[in-house]
């Protein structure tokens, strides 16, 4: 279980080979990535600050993480968000998960995800020609973290 | 109740982050409240208070969350004397 916090870009092939390591017991790799769309809110994007909060962010995603673990049968999962001034089409945050089999690894993948949009403090400051703003949360990220709450709602 | 000699206060550190940060126009702050236990709500109260963009940014109803020393918290946990109080807008990653 590995969580990381970097302005540097990741590769995800490596990240993912790195993660697999040589576990035969791994049937199944699924992996997120988000990245910079160049139109937000029918505004052009001409670049996209994340700015987080050191010190709780790591605590924070080793915790959704660790949460993740407890929920599904999965052998290990890492988190890469990046931080500082991104340009549309860069890599913002890669998130892969290893099972022996599918069903977990994608649900695994798509509640660390949920999770992290409502639960990690990352903020995102948008630069467009207007001028930059920061960009509001939006309801349907709680709804897709509540959908994970106890008891659980059909999915 | 504590007398005079005895009184005493709780200090926290309040760090202000993104949005809140350039509407206070600091990234943090020292707050002194007098007790030796205070709740969030207290802190909040003392804030808004102040008037102007902290009455604002911080008034009922707005979406701003609170982190003691790293974990978010309900509005009426406890504080005491040097956590680091931060107040957190609607987190927008991933």
């Amino acid at each position: 279980m590995t969580v990381r916090v970097q302005t540097a870009d990741f590769d995800a092939g490596q990240e993912i080979a790195s993660l697999r390591g040589g576990d035969m017991r791994v049937g199944a790799v699924a992996t997120f990535i988000g990245t910079v769309r160049d139109v937000n809110d029918a505004a052009h994007v001409a670049s996209l600050t994340l700015e987080h909060y050191p010190g709780m962010t790591e605590k924070a995603l080793e915790a959704i993480v660790a949460e993740a673990k407890g929920r599904f049968d999965i052998l290990d999962a890492l988190v890469i968000h990046r931080v500082g001034t991104l340009a549309p089409a860069d890599q913002i945050v890669l998130v892969v998960v290893t099972s022996s089999h599918r069903g977990e690894a994608f649900d695994a993948c798509r509640f660390l995800m949920d999770y992290l949009k409502t639960r990690a403090p990352f903020w995102k400051k948008e630069t467009t020609p207007l001028g930059t703003r920061w960009v509001d949360a939006r309801a349907s990220d709680d709804e897709a973290a509540a959908r994970w709450d106890p008891p659980s709602a059909p999915r | 109740m504590p007398d005079s000699q005895t009184a005493t206060a709780v200090t926290v550190n309040l760090v202000y982050l993104a949005r809140l940060r350039e509407a206070f126009g600091r990234a943090g702050e020292p707050l002194i409240l007098p007790g030796n236990e205070v709740s969030v709500t207290a802190i909040l109260a003392a804030l808004r208070a102040r008037g102007g963009a902290f009455a604002a940014e911080l008034a009922p109803g707005r979406a701003v969350r609170v982190a003691v020393n790293h974990a978010l918290v309900a509005v009426d946990s406890p504080v005491r004397d040097g956590d680091e109080v931060a107040l957190l807008p609607p987190v927008t990653g991933g």
